[in-house]
């Protein structure tokens, strides 16, 4: 979080009924601004997205940083909401499920639906954002990748096969996505021809499935195309980091 | 019941002090035959389901209990007493009440706890407006202990003072069978009113460890057996004897119980999570002393894991919304963890079993002690199960098994994932590793050798109506391929994954195959009803079926089930399933776990084939024939021979013409014993109806690091009919992975320090959880009346549809295949369960 970001959604501290030291902020969740008011300063962000915002998708399941149920995308990083304070958060870009529910489920919710949707589902939205914060900077995870990443996920009805499946195959319609796409914006810029070999180039990168760099991200564009907000798309992520994410979650055991 | 006077046979410590030591041989690996797997994991899908819930789940907007919310809704929170047994003296809430934001509290005698039973038991409960008032409102809370000594360990119920006034021991359950069972039935009688120095001496009486050909004598020794030399045994027998630890089973539930309830005028609301609302409407009514009527259960869907809603935490949310006028949500975990406390083994088993030198087994005996905690009622259905199947699915001649369940002030016990069958396979497929150990044998060959047969006897005394499937599945999962090994290169595939990494050099593979068996209806089952209607109707899209049952989907796609059941009887695409909101509207008896599907499937079945005969009356008519002998196949309507047909949606143009209406109820009932009837599923007397699974598990061992990584789980069920595969699938997954939790991390909330926290838990995460195979079910056709199959497995009318409790038994026989596989990887015969080899060091 910047300097700038904390002075402009800057916390407001007032005293509650109770004696109870209370907050107002503003979080940005899915792009668009969200005003807390005479929240407890020690709530967790996981309590204010589900119980004060209405962000349902972000699930509880301990509280305490273990089953990854509640994991968002905090500046395009996994984190477990229950562990931060939510007046922490504040001037964040944060990123819930719900974000990609709508108009149609993106393809990691949809692959999740066919691999995972016999399971009693309660820890696939946590998973699902993993999985995007994985996907973005790895195309082509190794399975043993995928393990790693999932493994602060405790999922209790299902093999992790089955979200190996779930993330190949996301992987998969991601990467074609994408490439339909380039080969629109070159066609529109080049010459036919040259579209044709690129698009076949990049279809090809795309198969291959090299680690993204981070701003091209196959996931992030969607963001600010439906909430018209946000400047900079997440993903800051980067594959070498992926080990010190895990310590700070603090889930890994 | 019987109340021995004297302490039993069984105190596994005294008399086993080397059980431990008593390593078995590592089991003879069968991997070398197999080459390294070249196939892909099979993409499994949510198949079978439909496709609106598991995109539900799969976007977060599934609406578990969590996630209902209403305005004014208060938080409750719950402390749990620090104590095991003590009495309360007096409370005091006044702080607590006069905290702003505080709406209710109700502590000891207030809230009808006067004395404490069991560690964690709720003493005090709030609701406020913030779950962070509600807790800081208990901890102002004052309540004043006595506290009194406690009865924590099991074995000393026998003989410590009642605590009860129903006595320590809640029940008892002996079976024998073989040449002398009657003698030994009323020695037994004689035995519980002995010293215990003789008991004990009875119970070695001809046990000696023989001398089989490549056994090591002093791994059989019984150490410490004091009656060890009585009668001598023929000398080329062997025998072995280990007592078995199972820790209290912890579920750890993928989401917290969460329970909702809402007031409106005098009665309540309450979401939660049931598979019986009925059973459960009752329990709760009365222990809030209100009439049912004023009690609504709303079955919430279900999180992984979970079995049922903590009785205390439905109380809770229902007393607060009750005192408080306000809709009030209580949050497992949450609202008050359980304390630290006791680690004693909730089952223990003392296991003996006799071979001969050619490793036919001569004679099993099993004694085990199950601590019911503070409420052992519930634990009576777990100790009778495990009688029964004592033995394993095994040909043996004699088999004695007696069991208690005691009560003490232990928290009560949880329901035990997979249920008595999990704890006998666990326990039977250890010995009879151990017994092909001694022998020098693989185990594979000694399970082989006593198979159990058609018409071979259970504990009890039934004879087994169909064990056909036996030799197709041990066959099946010996035929599926193995991971390579060594496992890597990646490190993330070795024991240890990332962190404690094993080293190639000291890696070794265990394998385990492992049978389990449930009983499908146990002799002593009370009458089991489920009812069901169908109505068949047309609306301006055509015909239309309307489903009315008791059957609660829990998420799992139950009610899925019942429609396709729905659409194959009658043809119709378009399916309705609705539980009524009216309790009581469809008549329905409590149903044992495992049942419900078979049960409410069945009377769906019942009911939409009653609706068919009215509908096809006209057609019938016109083809001169009895409309219940005809079907309905593809798109036509056929008669049972198929000689006669006429396409469906003329028929049911004609049937349904001015929207008419064809209503039919359908019941199916199960009973352990008495007449048989139509409609009525009872034995033959005598005879019992066993659903069988092999699986075999793979795990990787890092011996000297004591490391353990389960690598895979190769599953082979008879599912009978799978009438949505997927379901299937998805059950016996669920089975495997509640199996590896319980075998390889699960801790009981109050054995550790920061009890209750599921940092403590130790599961197994997603990189040391094993990949599941689920090989192509052995589907017996038996939905078809009067098959051959059918009658093979001993069924013979009515017709069983989706009769086996899939999830248990894939629970019981994984959970027997992974220990197994970790005795064998880690070369020594470990008998404490959840097994944990790094707090022992070293093995080798
Ligand atoms: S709820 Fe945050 S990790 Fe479990
Ligand atoms: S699907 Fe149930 S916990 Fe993962």
């Amino acid at each position: 979080m910047s300097e700038a970001d904390a002075g402009e959604a800057g916390a407001h501290a007032g005293a509650g009924s109770g004696g109870w030291p209370t907050v107002d902020f503003e979080l940005t969740v899915n792009g668009a601004p969200q005003r807390v008011t005479g929240a407890w300063v020690g709530e967790n962000l996981l309590f204010v997205l589900r119980e004060r915002l209405g962000f349902t998708a972000v699930k509880d399941g301990c509280g305490e940083g273990e089953c990854g149920a509640c994991t968002v995308l905090m500046e395009g990083r996994p984190t477990t909401a229950c562990l931060v304070p939510a007046v922490a958060a504040t001037g964040l870009a944060i990123e819930t499920p719900e974000v990609h529910a709508v108009p149609q489920p993106d393809p990691v919710a949809a692959a999740l639906a066919v691999h995972a949707g016999a399971g009693c589902g309660f820890c696939l939205p946590g998973i699902g954002m993993e999985m995007r914060a994985l996907l973005a900077h790895n195309g082509k995870p190794s399975a043993a990748a995928i393990r790693e990443t999932l493994s602060g996920h405790r999922c209790r009805c299902l093999p992790p096969e089955r979200f190996i499946a779930a993330t190949r195959d996301a992987a998969k319609t991601l990467a074609h996505k994408q490439a339909q796409a380039r080969a629109q914006a070159d066609a529109s810029a080049q010459d036919a021809q040259d579209a044709q070999a690129e698009r076949e180039l990049q279809a090809e990168r795309e198969l291959q499935a090299e680690p993204q760099p981070p701003h091209e991200s196959p996931i992030y564009p969607r963001v600010p195309a439906q909430a018209g907000e946000r400047t900079q798309p997440g993903g800051r992520a980067r594959a070498g980091e992926n080990d010190s994410e895990h310590e700070q979650a603090g889930a890994r055991s | 019941m019987s109340t021995p006077t004297s302490l039993p046979g069984f105190l596994i410590s005294e008399q086993l002090p080397d059980a431990e030591r008593g390593a078995a041989q590592p089991v003879e690996s069968e991997l070398a035959e197999y080459g390294p797997n070249l196939t892909e994991p099979s993409p499994a899908t949510g198949d079978g389901i439909g496709r609106v819930v598991p995109a539900a789940k799969a976007t977060g907007r599934y609406p578990y209990a969590a996630d209902l919310g209403a305005p004014g809704m208060l938080w409750a929170a719950m402390i749990r007493s620090p104590h095991a047994r003590a009495v309360i003296e007096g409370c005091d809430t006044s702080a607590a009440e006069a905290m702003p934001g505080v709406h209710a509290v109700l502590a000891g005698p207030g809230l009808g706890v006067d004395q404490v039973d069991y560690l964690g038991q709720c003493v005090a409960i709030a609701a406020a407006e913030h779950p962070a008032i509600a807790r800081a409102a208990l901890s102002a809370v004052v309540i004043d202990y006595r506290p009194q000594e406690p009865l924590t360990d099991p074995r000393q119920a026998f003989n410590a003072e009642p605590i009860h006034e129903d006595g320590n021991i809640a029940a008892h359950r002996f079976f024998t069978t073989g040449r002398d069972a009657v003698d030994r039935v009323a020695a037994a009688a004689e035995l519980r009113k002995n010293a215990p120095s003789a008991r004990r001496a009875e119970a070695f009486q001809g046990l000696k460890p023989g001398r089989g050909p490549g056994a090591q004598p002093d791994s059989r020794e019984p150490e410490g057996g004091d009656g060890a030399q009585a009668e001598p045994e023929p000398s080329r027998s062997v025998s072995v004897i280990h007592g078995y630890e199972f820790a209290r089973p912890a579920n750890w539930p993928a989401g917290p119980g969460t329970v909702f309830a809402v007031p409106h005028g005098d009665a309540i609301e309450i979401h939660t999570l049931t598979v019986d609302p009925g059973r459960d409407r009752r329990a709760l009514a009365a222990a809030l002393g209100r009439p049912e009527g004023e009690i609504r259960l709303v079955p919430a869907p279900f999180t992984g894991g979970a079995i049922a809603d903590d009785a205390d935490l439905r109380v809770a949310a229902a007393l607060l919304a009750a005192r408080t006028g306000r809709p009030v949500k209580a949050v497992d975990g949450s609202v008050g963890h359980w304390p630290a406390g006791t680690a004693e083994p909730a089952a223990r088993v003392h296991a003996i079993h006799v071979a001969d030198a050619d490793g036919t087994l001569r004679e099993v005996r099993v004694e085990l002690v199950i601590d019911g905690g503070a409420e052992p009622a519930a634990a009576e259905a777990l100790l009778d199960e495990y009688c029964r199947l004592a033995a394993g699915p095994y040909r043996v001649p004699k088999v004695e098994v007696q069991g208690w369940v005691v009560r003490t002030h232990n928290p009560p016990l949880a329901p035990w994932p997979g249920g008595g069958a999990a704890l006998a396979a666990v326990v039977a497929e250890a010995q009879m590793d151990a017994v092909a150990a001694a022998l020098g044998v693989s185990g594979l060959e000694a399970r082989v050798k006593n198979l159990m047969r058609t018409g071979d006897r259970l504990p009890d005394g039934r004879k087994v109506a169909a064990a056909d499937a036996l030799p197709e599945l041990v066959a099946a999962v010996l035929d599926a391929s193995v991971p390579p090994f060594p496992p890597g290169p990646d490190v993330r595939e070795f024991p240890g994954t990332i962190g404690r990494t094993g080293e190639m050099t000291r890696l070794r593979r265990g394998v385990g195959v492992a049978l389990a068996m449930v009983d499908l209806v146990p002799p002593g089952l009370p009458e089991e009803l489920a009812t069901a209607q169908v109505a068949l109707t047309s609306d301006v899209h055509g015909p239309i079926a309307h489903v009315s049952t008791a059957m609660v989907d829990t998420g799992a796609g139950q009610h899925a089930m019942l429609r396709r059941i729905v659409r194959e009887v009658l043809g119709v695409q378009r399916v309705l399933v609705r539980r009524p909101t009216a309790p009581g509207a469809l008549p329905a008896t409590p149903l044992a776990s495992g049942r419900a599907a078979w049960l409410h499937g069945m009377a769906v079945q019942r009911a939409a084939q009653a609706v068919r005969a009215q509908a096809l009356e006209a057609v019938g008519a016109q083809l001169a024939i009895s409309p219940e002998l005809l079907e309905v196949r593809g798109d036509r309507v056929v008669s049972y021979d198929g000689m006669l047909s006429r396409p469906l949606d003329e028929v049911y143009r004609a049937a349904l013409r001015g929207a008419a209406v064809y209503l039919a109820d359908g019941e199916f009932r199960v009973r352990g014993s008495g007449p048989a009837q139509p409609g009525v599923f009872v034995p033959e007397p005598g005879q019992a109806h066993v659903a069988f699974a092999a699986h075999r598990a793979v795990v990787d061992a890092d011996t000297e690091l004591g490391l353990l990584r389960p690598v895979r789980v190769t599953a082979a069920h008879d599912v009978g009919r799978a009438l949505v595969p997927g379901r299937i699938e998805a059950a016996i997954a669920a089975g495997v992975m509640s199996a590896a939790s319980a075998v390889f991390a699960d801790e009981a909330p109050g054995a550790r320090a920061y009890a209750g926290a599921l940092a403590c838990a130790q599961l197994p995460t997603a990189l040391d959880l094993p990949e599941v195979d689920v090989l192509p079910p052995v589907q017996s056709s038996i939905g078809d009346l009067e098959t051959t199959a059918l009658r093979r497995r001993g069924f013979s009318a009515p017709l069983p549809l989706g009769y086996q409790p899939v999830g248990r038994i894939a629970h019981a026989a994984a959970a027997a295949a992974l220990a197994c596989a970790a005795r064998d990887a880690l070369s020594a015969h470990r008998t404490a369960i959840p097994i944990r080899p790094w707090e022992t060091g070293p093995v080798l």
